[in-house]
């Protein structure tokens, strides 16, 4: 055989075994993570709550946009984790997410307010607390994700009736 | 006197035996070597599910023999396994079959689930299990307990 064909061998051998360790290997390195901004902040400005509405204020105080939010409720002072889904009741044409959450139109910009309004007819006896967990929509590989910002959540009693 | 004769493989029908022979041997030890590795399941893509295991996040609470859970994370919940440890034993119950409130698809992002769940033991534990892609179609992993697992008191 000749020493040419050795080298060509010897290449596509080393190409080859290249190919196969890279889609192997690829599996186990860790890709970058969709993390929204520390500086993400939302928090309840006004609220307004009788036995059938709740009107909710709520400004940006952070210093990036916010695409929308989860708002989930409880009906007593034991329930210790929020669960109520209030995003379907909303009454004042927001898009409503599937599963759950509110997309706030045009986005929230830092330093703007908006007043959404839930109707809380069914939550029996009442609302007592809710909890707000703002979302973002971030660009990750050309696609518009939505992010969740877990650490910027809110939470606060209510007086309702 | 006769010439002996000159017997034996000529050096093409050599080099096309061994490299055969390598090529079946290099098969034989990749295919002994898969068998002992485990399989790989992906998710969102190329990523191993184990690195999905570490951005997820959700909160529990058991009051009143109910369970709450609320997945605040980024990471869609397929399943839970649910770890009632008692004096001396422990049972472990999935809740996707446990429960019939339990989302078909899975607890997503901002999912909530609530459920009576009778408890015996003092200690619960929410190990979370994802949904991921393998050669073989689609497969559960169970994310692992020490990590990722959720300790609640009853």
């Amino acid at each position: 055989m000749s020493i040419m064909i050795g080298y060509v061998l010897l290449i596509t051998f080393v190409i080859f075994m290249g190919v196969i360790i890279y889609n192997w290997m690829k599996g186990y390195v860790p890709q970058e993570d969709l993390n929204c901004p520390d500086d993400v902040s939302l928090f309840i400005k006004d609220y307004d709550c009788s036995t059938t509405q709740l009107n909710l204020t709520l400004k940006n105080n952070g210093k990036f946009q916010v695409g929308g939010y989860f708002i989930r409720a409880t009906n007593s002072p034991q329930q210790g984790l929020a669960i109520i889904d209030l995003s379907f009741n909303i009454t004042t044409g927001e898009t409503v997410l599937t599963p759950t959450g509110v997309k706030i139109n045009n986005s929230l910009d830092p330093a703007q307010e908006v007043t959404h309004k839930f109707d809380i007819s069914h939550v029996t006896p009442l609302v007592y607390s809710i909890e707000i967990i703002p979302l973002r929509w971030q660009e990750q590989n050309r696609r518009k994700r939505m992010v969740i910002c877990k650490d910027a959540k809110i939470r606060e009693d209510l007086i309702c009736g | 006197m006769e010439k002996k004769k000159d017997k034996g493989l000529s050096p093409v029908v050599a080099t096309v035996l061994l490299i055969v022979m390598v090529v079946v041997i290099g098969l034989i030890v990749f295919l002994w070597f898969r068998g002992m590795t485990e399989e790989t399941i992906t998710k969102f893509g190329t990523e191993n599910i184990r690195f999905a295991c570490d951005d997820v996040y959700f909160e529990a609470d058991y009051s009143g023999g109910t369970l709450y859970v609320s997945n605040s994370g980024n990471i869609p919940i397929f399943g839970m396994e649910l770890k009632d440890y008692g004096p001396g034993s422990h049972t472990t119950e999935n809740l996707r079959d446990y429960s019939t409130t339990w989302p078909d698809a899975g607890l997503n992002q901002g999912g909530t689930f609530s459920d009576a769940v009778p408890v015996i033991g003092d200690e619960l534990i929410l190990v979370p299990v994802l949904m991921g892609e393998s050669d073989d179609g689609k497969r559960t992993f169970v994310c692992d307990e020490a990590q990722h697992g959720v300790s609640l008191s009853v």
